[in-house]
């Protein structure tokens, strides 16, 4: 296939669904969408609650927050902002009041001292109610660093960093091309208006928000330079893969020299690459392309200290296509984040676009289904993922070792299974870092897992392998586990994204 | 307050003791054999009255013999067509047999026999010259046009659906009473039938036959349908789809769009609409029996059936075509072929039928013999008709003194005595009425019924009649009674029930049943009721039948008998709540948190939540305010089995928290809200499903990209339809327009940024670029660079309690507010523009108000493009600059201060 098709299919299919080049073809058909597998055993730890919305509106979800008092802030798809109280009491008993109207898809919210800011496509704005009447009054606002003129050109908003401003990340005109101002970047704002670029090479984020550490990432869709789903982390001076968007390198002060041209050959891979560009930040988490999800767009934090169960500090992240919920996990090694994704539940109701975990913990999720090829079946839907109280037994953690990964399970395990070799199985894959749309996991390789040590607690397991291979994505089956009780792992894969090995020297 | 319960609802009693009109119109045969009889009948009720009447309108006697003033008033007016551009409508040989003949060429015609009497060679000339005399300014060349079997289907659902059937016949049989139609195919022309259907009272000013409101291609459907017998001969028909089909199978359950006739298997098919899905049909004559290969070769997907055997050939994307062929044996005699094709893959598509066998080497298919229709008898002749300029001069003589123009000209009939003055046994009511004078050819009951109701005219004592009897004249006369019911009388017949549908789920018989006319003059203003008749107003899009257009001059008499018949002011209660605050209560009892009207009830054309009945806010010019309040106290008694709940049972209001629970001053307060229409402020939980954004009692202000505005629009509808879209970008007003809002349907359906324009209409488009600059001197070139560039930034809006917004932008140190406001004063609605600056105001600031052509009205104002009047007030007065079409009307600005600019059309 020629670069202009790549194009034309591309022009189809970017934005935050960033669904494949072949599904473009097929437009809004469905069918070639991966089957889902049954499992059933996912909603006796984690059900999902649908929240009814008013009958007067259309509730498209793309972005939600909870307030210091309780309530929670929806911005929709149709410009919308509601407070909507009552949506994590047992039942749900959802009380919604229209907020402000009339803006163009909030997909971002933040508050601070009482007041909402609301990430619009054109602008970062503060919406208050200056008369107290219960609806917005006055709109400010407060940066409209960015450019937007494009049809594909979407931007999401966080909530404030710990320096007290908030990351917008705005996609590209297409799959291509960088058009207007800092299309392809990241940037942060204050509220007094000062802001600043942060980081450019993003192609058609679904979402960026902070982690326990108040470090920031968002979710980056597969597409040109990039083959699956990934998960960044974003910092100053920071190249996140496409190559379009460096032409506003010279508008960033202080960013330095551009950095140097990716070869984008068959031959080109992100992790070479990344030595000779140092300004390249190499995917944290990637969710393999299709065996996990599609389009990722909604990244939640558990804050809620155990009352979702036994993922505290860990993210949850939403999938557009296929209406599923993932989980990711971190650490750092060589002082570059790097870590798991897991499967978690799946069978929302529609198109998943915004997300949140409250402190209460519960996960909210909402979104509609127009536009791209959708697996669930609601035009748009509210939702709500309840922890039963019943523990889970799954992979918490996975941590690289020298020689191999440490997994660290929700419940003890069976020290016969976990200790036998054949329980695991091993593989490894990476991907080009070119410029076509999308792409096949490559070099993929079996290997041998030469042993397995439990711990004296039954909670972790160690795992001896013959090889690690840096800038590979390492796939690990644990589908002979079983915990005390017999029982099999409710997910038994992980997908580990090896950037660093830890450092063997003693520091 | 459960409003969805069934429990509350009567189910619609028939209407058992209304008399249909089937049996009505025998009991008046009956009364017409009586009163042509020797007994003297009983005294007429006033339907019956008004029947017997009515012949004497039909017939137009009173175009001759002129009523006396009393008279006239038993007697409706009827103008007989028009014959002007006949020629574009009706076949003149038709024509020319209908004047030689009137009753025996249309059965039941009301135009008399003028030429009998006549020897036949005679009268054949006679009625010759006519024609050639009526044709001779338009010529006609008839012909045939094909029946469209999609259209045909359309219109038989449109002739079914609408009302048609209502007076015209259901089926071929006819029954007394209907409307019966001459031999269509034998008289109109398609494009003059489709253009009568459109608007008959152009040339049938009597209104007997009403509008409808159609669609051309409505009319163009019920023409076909009407037409639908025309015999017309091609080779073969071939049916054109609209809808995208995937596969050929797909034709088989798919409705085509059109039918045409086809003369081959070519894919250039006239108005194809860029689709390539075709289905040939026709009829193969075989003189000779035999074995014959078929083959079907194409680029796409075709398939081909002999006598229902297919021969499908696999589906080319690719450049090079594909063929299948199959070997059948054929008998000698007709054998049905048909031809599928629908277009696949990029490639240019082609289609190729060709047979081969029986000493024929292998050829295109001879299509030229083949029929498309083998059931039809000879086809309609076309008519070539030379206008012979002899015969025009013939013709116009004999119109003249045979009097046509009295009835189809209107013209004076004095040559005849007037209806007082008649003998009832002469001229056209003599049995054997003397040659020149009109012959009805009346069977004798009906010439004794007509001579016995002219006695019955005739005395110098007869009296004016009653308001009642004229207003039955009017109902029985345009027939309101075939679907209408009063008082008992009327209402749809057995045979025509299941033809009123609705297009609305679960609306009962309030759905379907066109409304009730009891004490119709009482509950409808009477501004209403007139717009009603003159078919502009229509309030329930649910009834499939629809409210026909009879003219206002030959209805109004109705609207206002039936306020004089009807009216009885009642009192409204006493009630001290101001409007505002009625307004508001009334605003909290139609919504979510009050009554809930609008779960059942439209609201400024947003959809309600569960059924989609009356829209609330057509209420104040609807209906009068005092049977309002009687209505709302007892729905049943005005509308007997309305799903619509008595809301205060026993006058006992179930919300004691809004205006003290006194039932009186809510009901007010509905009123007092809902009076104010389209104006009136959104209620709580009004629907905000629908796509289109309406403006109710407040503003409305939406961003996002729109057409000139850009991506940054913020869109403003005011109350009172005037709009306005302010670009964030370029911080400039951009566009200004009155009417309907925005339709968010491109941004809120599929991907979400579809261009969206506006609604309404007398668009003004402001001139891009930044409307502010600083230039050295008036001479200056207006600087072309973006806003963004120029430094001048968006810094927010300001909604006021009527959600009118305040633009804020800065220019450096320089702060423009820039408030933007409905107004309306003296009938005349634009925009006001009220523009503070503060800051740091740079010399030679100046604001670019219009660029375009400016004509100076004095007083600061200046008219633009000849469709906006801009007017200034302030200190300083706006200067124009360059000329034609490229004139700049600037505004210089020195000093912080106040700028008020109007935009009124």
């Amino acid at each position: 296939m020629n670069l202009v098709f790549l194009c034309t299919l591309a022009a189809i299919s970017v934005g935050f669904s960033s669904s494949g080049a072949e599904r473009a073809r097929q437009n809004l058909n469905t069918d070639d969408l991966p089957p889902m597998e049954a499992n059933d055993r996912e909603s006796e730890y984690y059900r999902i609650v649908t929240l009814s919305t008013p009958p007067e509106a259309v509730i498209e979800a793309g972005s939600l927050l909870e307030l210091p008092d309780g309530r929670i802030a929806v911005g929709t798809r149709r410009g919308e902002i509601y407070f909507v109280t009552g949506l994590e009491s047992d039942p749900p008993q959802p009380r919604w009041k229209l907020f402000a109207n009339g803006l163009t898809e909030v997909f971002g919210l933040a508050w601070r001292d009482g007041i909402l800011y609301a990430t619009q496509q054109a602008e970062l704005t503060r919406v208050l109610d200056t008369d107290g009447d219960g609806r917005a009054d006055r709109f400010e606002t407060v940066s409209d660093a960015w450019a937007w003129g494009g049809e594909h050109e979407f931007t999401f908003g966080s909530g404030f960093d710990r320096d007290g401003a908030i990351w917008t990340v705005h996609g590209l005109t297409d799959s291509y091309t960088s058009d207007r101002l800092f299309r392809g970047w990241a940037l942060r704002h204050f509220p007094d208006g000062r802001w600043e670029p942060m980081a450019s090479g993003l192609r058609s984020p679904g979402g960026v928000g902070f982690n326990a550490a108040g470090d920031v990432f968002y979710l980056e869709s597969q597409g040109p330079w990039g083959s699956a789903c990934t998960l960044k982390h974003l910092r100053k001076g920071a190249f996140m893969g496409h190559p379009i968007s460096n032409k506003w390198w010279d508008k960033a002060p202080g960013f330095g020299p551009r950095p140097p041209e990716p070869e984008g050959t068959e031959e080109s891979r992100r992790y070479t690459e990344s030595k000779r560009i140092p300004q390249l930040v190499l995917p944290s988490v990637t969710f393999p392309y299709k065996r996990m999800g599609q389009s990722a767009s909604g990244l939640m934090l558990d804050v809620s200290e155990g009352r979702f169960g036994p993922f505290a500090g860990q993210f949850f992240v939403g999938d557009y296509t296929l209406s599923l919920v993932m989980r990711a996990e971190m650490e750092v090694v060589d002082g570059e984040y790097q870590g798991t994704c897991y499967p978690f539940r799946q069978g929302f109701a529609t198109g998943l676009i915004g997300g949140t975990l409250t402190p209460q913990g519960h996960v909210l999720v909402g979104g509609s289904k127009r536009g791209w090829p959708v697996r669930g079946l609601s035009p748009n839907a509210l939702q709500r993922l309840d922890w039963t109280g019943k523990i889970p037994f799954e992979v918490l953690t996975t941590r690289v070792q020298t020689n191999g990964f440490e997994f660290r399970f929700t419940l003890p395990v069976d020290a016969a299974t976990a200790s036998d070799v054949h329980s695991y199985s091993f593989e490894t894959f990476t991907h080009h870092y070119y410029g076509a749309y999308g792409g096949p996991e490559i070099e993929q390789a079996t290997h041998v897992v030469r042993s397995a040590w439990v711990s004296p607690d039954g909670h972790s397991v160690r795992l001896i392998v013959d090889e690690l291979i840096p800038g590979h994505i390492h796939e690990l089956h644990l589908s002979g586990v079983r915990d005390r009780l017999g029982h099999p792992l409710l997910h038994d894969v992980a997908y580990y994204t090896l950037n660093r090995l830890p450092n063997v020297s003693p520091k | 307050m459960n409003v969805h319960g069934s429990a509350n609802f009567v189910r619609p009693r028939r209407r058992v003791y209304s008399r249909r009109v089937s049996e009505i119109i025998f009991l008046l045969i009956f009364r017409f054999l009586l009163i042509s009889g020797f007994a003297e009948p009983p005294t007429p009720s006033e339907v019956e009255r008004a029947h017997d009447l009515a012949r004497f309108s039909d017939l137009r006697c009173g175009s001759c013999h002129k009523p006396t003033d009393v008279q006239a008033l038993w007697l409706k007016d009827n103008a007989a067509p028009r014959l002007d551009g006949l020629g574009g409508r009706v076949n003149p040989d038709w024509t020319q047999r209908y004047l030689a003949s009137p009753s025996t060429v249309f059965p039941g015609t009301t135009m008399p026999d003028l030429l009998h009497g006549l020897e036949s060679a005679r009268r054949e000339a006679d009625a010759a010259a006519l024609t050639h005399y009526l044709y001779a300014t338009n010529r006609s060349t008839w012909a045939p046009v094909a029946p469209d079997h999609a259209a045909v289907k359309r219109g038989e659902r449109l002739y079914q659906s609408i009302g048609c059937m209502a007076c015209h016949p259901l089926n071929a049989k006819g029954r007394e009473g209907e409307v019966a139609f001459p031999r269509l195919v034998e008289k109109w022309t398609l494009p003059g039938l489709q253009a009568f259907l459109l608007n008959p009272l152009i040339t049938r000013p009597g209104g007997r036959m009403p509008s409808m409101g159609l669609r051309s291609d409505e009319a163009f459907d019920l023409a076909h349908y009407l037409l639908r017998e025309t015999r017309h001969f091609s080779p073969l028909e071939v049916a054109i789809y609209r809808e995208r089909l995937r596969s050929l199978e797909e034709l088989d359950t798919a409705e085509p769009v059109r039918t045409l006739p086809g003369a081959d298997f070519s894919l250039k098919v006239p108005g194809n609409d860029g689709r390539l899905e075709f289905r040939w049909s026709g009829w193969m004559p075989m003189a000779s029996g035999g074995s014959y290969t078929f083959f079907v070769k194409a680029v796409g997907a075709a398939r081909l059936a002999v006598d229902g055997h297919w021969i499908e050939d696999e589906e080319a994307w690719e450049k090079e075509a594909t063929e299948a062929s199959a070997t059948l044996h054929l008998t000698p005699g007709e054998h049905q072929v048909q031809v599928d094709f629908v277009q696949r893959g990029q490639e240019p598509p082609s289609l190729e039928i060709s047979w081969e066998g029986a000493g024929i080497p292998r050829q295109p298919l001879p299509v030229a013999s083949f029929r498309a229709d083998n059931r039809i008898g000879p086809e309609s002749p076309a008519v070539a008709f030379e206008v012979d300029p002899a015969l025009v001069e013939r013709g116009r003589e004999l119109y003249g003194s045979l009097h046509c123009g009295t009835c189809h000209e209107r013209a004076d009939g004095t040559f005849a005595p007037g209806l007082g003055h008649l003998s009832p046994e002469k001229g056209c009511l003599s049995s054997t009425p003397p040659v020149g004078t009109p012959n009805y050819h009346f069977p004798d009951v009906e010439r004794n019924g007509m001579r016995r109701m002219l006695a019955w005219l005739s005395p110098t004592e007869l009296s004016q009649p009653p308001a009642s009897q004229r207003l039955m004249g009017g109902l029985s006369g345009f027939r309101c009674l075939v679907c209408h019911e009063r008082d008992g009388v009327g209402g749809i017949a057995r045979d025509r029930d299941a033809y009123f549908t609705s297009a609305g789920e679960d609306l009962g018989e309030e759905g379907r049943v066109p409304p009730r006319l009891d004490g119709i003059g009482d509950k409808l203003r009477p501004e209403w009721l007139a717009d009603v008749l003159d078919g502009s107003a229509r309030v329930r899009p649910y009834l499939r039948t629809r409210m026909p257009h009879f003219g206002t001059d030959q209805v109004g008499f109705i609207a206002a008998l039936l306020i004089e018949l009807d009216r009885h002011p009642g009192a409204m209660p006493a009630v001290n709540d101001s409007l505002d605050a009625q307004r508001d209560a009334g605003r909290r009892l139609v919504g979510v948190d009050g009554l809930s009207c609008i779960a059942c009830h439209r609201f400024n054309r947003q959809p309600a939540h569960a059924l989609q009945v009356l829209d609330l806010t057509t209420t104040g010019k609807r209906l009068n305010p005092d049977w309002f309040h009687r209505f709302l106290k007892d729905p049943n008694r005005y509308n007997p089995g309305t799903r619509m709940p008595a809301f205060w049972p026993d006058g006992v209001s179930p919300l004691k928290e809004v205006l003290a629970g006194d039932t009186d001053r809510q009901m007010t307060a509905i009123w007092g809200y809902l009076n104010d229409g389209e104006q009136a402020k959104f209620p709580e939980g009004l629907s905000r499903q629908g796509v289109e954004l309406v403006v109710g009692g407040e503003a409305v202000v939406y961003r996002g990209k729109l057409w000139e505005a850009g991506f940054r629009a913020i869109t403003v509808g005011f109350p009172g339809g005037i709009n306005l879209a302010f670009d964030a970008e370029e911080l400039r007003l951009s566009l200004l327009w009155r009417g309907r809002f925005l339709n968010a349907g491109p941004h809120w359906t599929v991907q979400g940024m579809g261009q969206i324009h506006p609604l309404g209409s007398d668009v003004i488009v402001f001139p891009k670029g930044s409307a502010w600059a600083v230039l050295p001197d008036l001479n200056s070139a207006w600087p072309t660079n973006a806003p963004r560039e120029l430094g001048i930034r968006m810094a927010g809006y300001q909604l006021d309690a009527a959600r009118q917004p305040t633009f804020q932008y800065r220019w450096g140190g320089l702060e423009v507010a820039d408030a933007l406001n409905g107004f309306e004063v003296e009938g005349q609605k634009g925009l006001r523009r009220h523009l503070r600056l503060s800051g740091a105001i740079p010399v030679g600031l100046c604001l670019r108000l219009a660029q375009g052509n400016l004509e100076a009205l004095g007083e600061n104002r200046w008219r633009l493009n000849q469709m906006l009047t801009i007017q200034t007030e302030g200190h300083i007065s706006p200067v124009v600059r360059g000329r034609g079409a490229q004139q700049q009307l600037l505004l210089p600005i020195s000093g912080s201060g106040e700028w008020k600019v109007n935009y009124v059309w």
